[in-house]
């Protein structure tokens, strides 16, 4: 359970930083595996980033096939979404960035 | 029978009207209109319609066919009628008595089909054409095509393979669980989750992730990369850097021959006509050709001046009075001075008869501000600088020399004056420039009549061109030489606050730009205008347009501010329109320059002061050394605020040549020279051979060590100088012949000497002179050696700043002096450096 330990180290560590709202671990069918925030809300980013994802890996494949995605910022007028492929799962964490 | 006879009358009765049918006794009844009953074929029927009707149905024209047996379509009027029984019609309807049938059939009926259908149609009503109305009618053109736009299309369906298309939104409310997973079973939805969560995929993808959001969250928290910046930024105002200045209309001289403008003023109160003068003092080879006319132009008309006024002489300088567009003055190259109304004509008013005139060239003449407005002054190449009134020229109303040194006014020593200025807010007081570049201050009436010089600065090297004083701060004043524009503060009576860097053309001509009172504007003799602007930019000028081919004369600013005349050597006159940037002024720009000329005219006083507070400190150590150097020297001395000039001024005399060892110019030129030649032997002269020849005889080296033997010997008087009166120009090959001539000299010296004659009293041979110009130009090119002369004292300096003799120990004493010399003329040195570099 070391893993799971360093799991939740990890997660800690983000949560531990200015401006993040919640974060969300999701697999590649789009189930919220981890979440800090209420479910229905986990739900929803899960679903709407999983098309996401998949959209913006086809698309950047596409157009090189040596490329890939690393990650994905969407800047909102409320907060930032951040998210972070990787292999079959998907970190989203949501901040809201310090504005000067 | 009665029937017969009817019948015969048939005809006849059927064609005429019909009475009514009652009434008469129809014996024959016509097959149309009446039919009888009972008749045979077919009538019967026909009868009994149309009896039935009982109506009276005319026949109009053409007879019908009445046949019994119904032939109404055919129209056989001639066709025989067969007789039918015929009733007589009194006889009442219902009473039919027949006697006898008679049953007729015509032959050619025989055979026929029995029609059964009544279908027999009449024609009731038959109307033939008129032919006269055809004329009324036109026939119709029927058309019976189509016209249309479109294309010939037609419209086909086929089938197309078929694409099903079904819209439906999706709900995601739960991802993609596995079957078995019911999602409502919150606790078998938990199971799985943790389930997967320990997942080894999950375990090591998550700190990977984790990592990467961890340096964005921080990168975000650092850096906040997006936001509105500058919002309360305005908009900045671009400044309007670029500056031009472009030739709108030039006015070329109408006359033939070419004439260089000498002047150009613009008329008083914006009357938009410049005057022109046509003649500069300088000497011209062509000029006795010239006509002797000056020209007045409207601005606004460039294709030909608007008047003139004609002399005796060429005209130099032409004014318009300050207050009086009409009246002109004007000086003439002969020394008079001459006064012309406009509206009279152009022949002058009065001339000033030659007794009272000028000796030499009148360059210039100004009007002044007096009582009764007629006054003017003028000044002239013999130094003289003369009052007048209008009215009478005859005789003058007041002259002074423009001497240089203070308390003195002396014909002698009056220096040649190229330019005036007067400024008629500043009554009292006017410039002169000479023309070896001195620029005096003069007093109009001072307490002796000796005593009007204020101030005098050195300058230029070359003639004074223009002194202007500044339209807001009068008490500061430009003038323009060789190739520096000197701006003077009053107060500071050593020498000018600022000066521009050396330019790469002479300059002609200077004036601040009444636009913008900070600027000036220079005319160069490569044809260009330079604008300069001391508020912007100091070092350099602001603006340097070409305007002509031919090198530039003068120029005037004109009135507003937005224009400036500039002429040319050739005879034309460019009118320039600036940009604005160049005839604006506000507020803020008076207060910095105010500032400007404040802190300079500071910095310059604290210098005076600094070099006076030296000198003064070693003229008292070493007042006796050198009160006896100067009794051997037998010069002059005063210890005064001025002594510096009034000691060189001491030995002034007419200009001497340029060989003068104790030249400072030619001092620095020889040392220069010498330092390179040291430095890098003969490879520091780009013309090698000339160079060789110049320095074979070691020229440079003697002639240092002769001028300290010269000093020790304490025997150099005018006599030993050539008596070259002419002045030339510092060059190689000037410099090489005047070498030679001093060799000359000094060979005849020694050869009287050892003759046992007095070498003083020799007579020097005839040594040919190269070919110089004429005296008059040789005047006017750049003496240097009239601007700086000096006494036999500063020999010194030549050998501590040709830095190859040092200051030899045994006399401390006279270092000290030239240091302090030096301190207090660093200005006027730091010119020379200029210049030679």
């Amino acid at each position: 359970m070391l893993q799971s330990n360093e799991v939740e180290e990890a997660i800690k560590r983000i949560l531990s930083h200015k401006g993040v709202v919640g974060l969300v671990v999701i697999n590649h069918e789009g189930i919220p595996i981890k979440s800090t925030m209420e479910n229905a809300l986990s739900v929803q980013y899960a679903a709407q980033v999983t098309q996401l994802l998949d959209k913006s890996r086809s698309m950047i494949k596409e157009l090189d096939s040596n490329n890939d995605l690393t990650f994905i910022r969407l800047r909102t007028k409320k907060h930032e979404v951040l998210v972070c492929p990787e292999k079959d799962y998907a970190m989203i964490v949501i901040q809201n960035p310090t504005e000067s | 029978m009665e029937n017969v006879t009817n019948m015969e009358n048939e005809e006849d009765a059927a064609r005429a009207p019909r009475p009514s049918f009652p009434e008469s006794t129809r014996d024959s009844l016509d097959v149309g209109g009446v039919k009888p009953r009972g008749s045979i074929g077919g009538d019967a029927a026909e009868g009994e319609d149309e009896g039935g009707d009982g109506g009276d149905v005319p026949i109009i024209g053409g007879t019908i066919a009445r046949e019994g047996g119904g032939e109404g379509r055919e129209a056989a009027p001639k066709t025989p009628i067969t007789t039918t029984i015929h009733r007589v019609q009194s006889e009442k309807f219902f009473e039919v008595t027949p006697i006898n049938f008679e049953y007729h059939k015509r032959r050619e009926e025989f055979g026929r089909q029995p029609q059964f259908l009544e279908d027999h149609s009449r024609i009731h009503v038959g109307l033939n054409e008129i032919e006269k109305l055809e004329d009324n009618y036109e026939e119709m053109m029927v058309v019976e095509e189509t016209e249309d736009t479109y294309i010939d299309q037609r419209n086909n369906s086929t089938n197309t393979g078929r694409a099903e298309f079904k819209t439906f939104s999706l709900l995601h409310t739960e991802g993609a669980w596995p079957k078995e997973v019911n999602i409502r079973d919150a606790e078998l939805v938990d199971k799985t989750k943790k389930k997967m969560q320990r997942d080894e995929s999950f375990l090591d993808a998550v700190p990977s992730m984790a990592k990467e959001a961890d340096y964005l969250v921080r990168y975000n928290n650092t850096l906040p990369l997006y936001g509105r910046y500058y919002r309360k930024c305005s908009s900045v105002r671009q400044r309007d850097t670029k500056l031009r200045a472009n030739v709108v209309s030039v006015y070329r001289c109408p006359s033939s021959k070419k004439r260089p403008v000498s002047r150009i003023t613009f008329a008083p109160e914006s009357a938009g006509r410049m005057a022109v003068a046509y003649c500069p003092y300088e000497y011209d080879p062509m000029f006795r050709e010239h006509s002797n006319e000056a020209f007045f132009w409207e601005v606004e008309n460039p294709t030909r001046p608007e008047g003139l006024v004609r002399a005796s002489a060429q005209i130099v300088d032409v004014r318009y009075h300050p207050k009086d567009v009409h009246s002109i003055c004007g000086a003439l190259f002969t020394g008079q001075v001459a006064t012309w109304d406009n509206r009279v004509g152009p022949t002058p008013q009065f001339i000033t008869p030659y007794e009272v005139s000028h000796e030499d060239v009148c360059t210039s003449c100004l009007w002044i501000n007096s009582k009764t407005g007629t006054e003017f002054f003028s000044c002239g190449l013999d130094g003289k600088i003369i009052w007048w009134d209008e009215r009478n020229l005859s005789e003058r109303l007041d002259f002074t020399f423009a001497d240089p040194v203070k308390g003195r006014s002396e014909a002698v020593h009056a220096l040649p004056v190229t330019t005036l200025d007067y400024e008629h807010t500043l009554p009292t007081k006017f410039l002169v420039g000479t023309q070896f570049g001195q620029v005096m201050v003069f007093m109009k009436k001072g307490k002796t009549p000796l005593d009007r010089l204020i101030n005098m600065y050195k300058a230029h090297k070359g003639p004074v061109r223009s002194i202007h004083r500044n339209p807001v701060f009068i008490k500061n004043f430009l003038s323009c030489g060789d190739y520096h524009i000197r701006i003077f503060a009053e107060d500071c009576r050593d020498s000018g606050i600022m000066w521009t860097a050396p330019s790469d053309a002479l300059y002609t001509y200077a004036n601040w730009l009444t636009g913008r009172p900070c600027g000036m504007v220079a005319s160069r003799v490569d044809g260009c205008l330079e604008f300069w602007d001391l508020l912007i930019q100091g070092t350099t000028s602001m603006l340097t347009t070409k305007v002509s081919h031919h090198p530039l004369s003068t120029v005037c600013p004109s009135d507003g501010g937005t224009h400036v005349a500039a002429g040319t050597v050739h005879g034309d006159i460019r009118m320039v329109k600036l940009c604005e940037s160049l005839h604006t002024f506000g507020k803020p720009d008076k207060t910095a320059l105010a500032a400007c000329f404040d802190r300079e005219s500071r910095r310059e006083k604290y210098l005076e002061q600094r070099g006076r507070e030296i000198r003064l400190a070693k003229k008292q150590k070493e007042g006796k050394a050198k009160e006896k150097q100067q009794d051997a020297q037998g010069a002059k001395f005063s210890f005064s605020e001025h002594g510096q000039e009034a000691r060189k001024t001491g030995k002034f005399k007419k200009p001497e040549p340029f060989k003068n060892p104790q030249l400072r110019v030619d001092k620095k030129f020889f040392v220069t020279i010498a330092d390179e030649k040291k430095k890098q032997g003969i490879n520091a002269f780009p013309d090698k051979k000339m160079a060789a020849k110049a320095f074979s005889q070691v020229m440079y080296k003697g002639r240092m060590a002769e001028k300290k033997k010269q000093m020790i010997k304490s025997n150099k008087t005018d006599d030993t100088t050539l008596g070259v009166e002419q002045v030339m120009s510092v060059n190689d090959e000037t410099l090489k012949q005047a070498n030679r001539d001093m060799d000359e000299v000094e060979r005849q010296r020694a050869d009287a000497i050892a003759r046992g004659e007095d070498p003083d009293n020799v007579e020097l041979k005839e040594i040919v002179a190269p070919d110089f110009p004429p005296a008059k130009e040789a005047q006017q090119e750049e003496p240097p050696s009239a601007t700086m002369p000096e006494l036999d004292t500063e020999l010194e300096t030549d050998d501590l700043e040709s830095g190859a003799e040092p200051a030899p120990e045994p006399e401390p004493t006279t270092t000290e002096v030239e240091e302090e010399e030096d301190g207090g003329e660093a200005d006027a040195e730091e010119d020379d450096e200029e210049e030679e570099e």
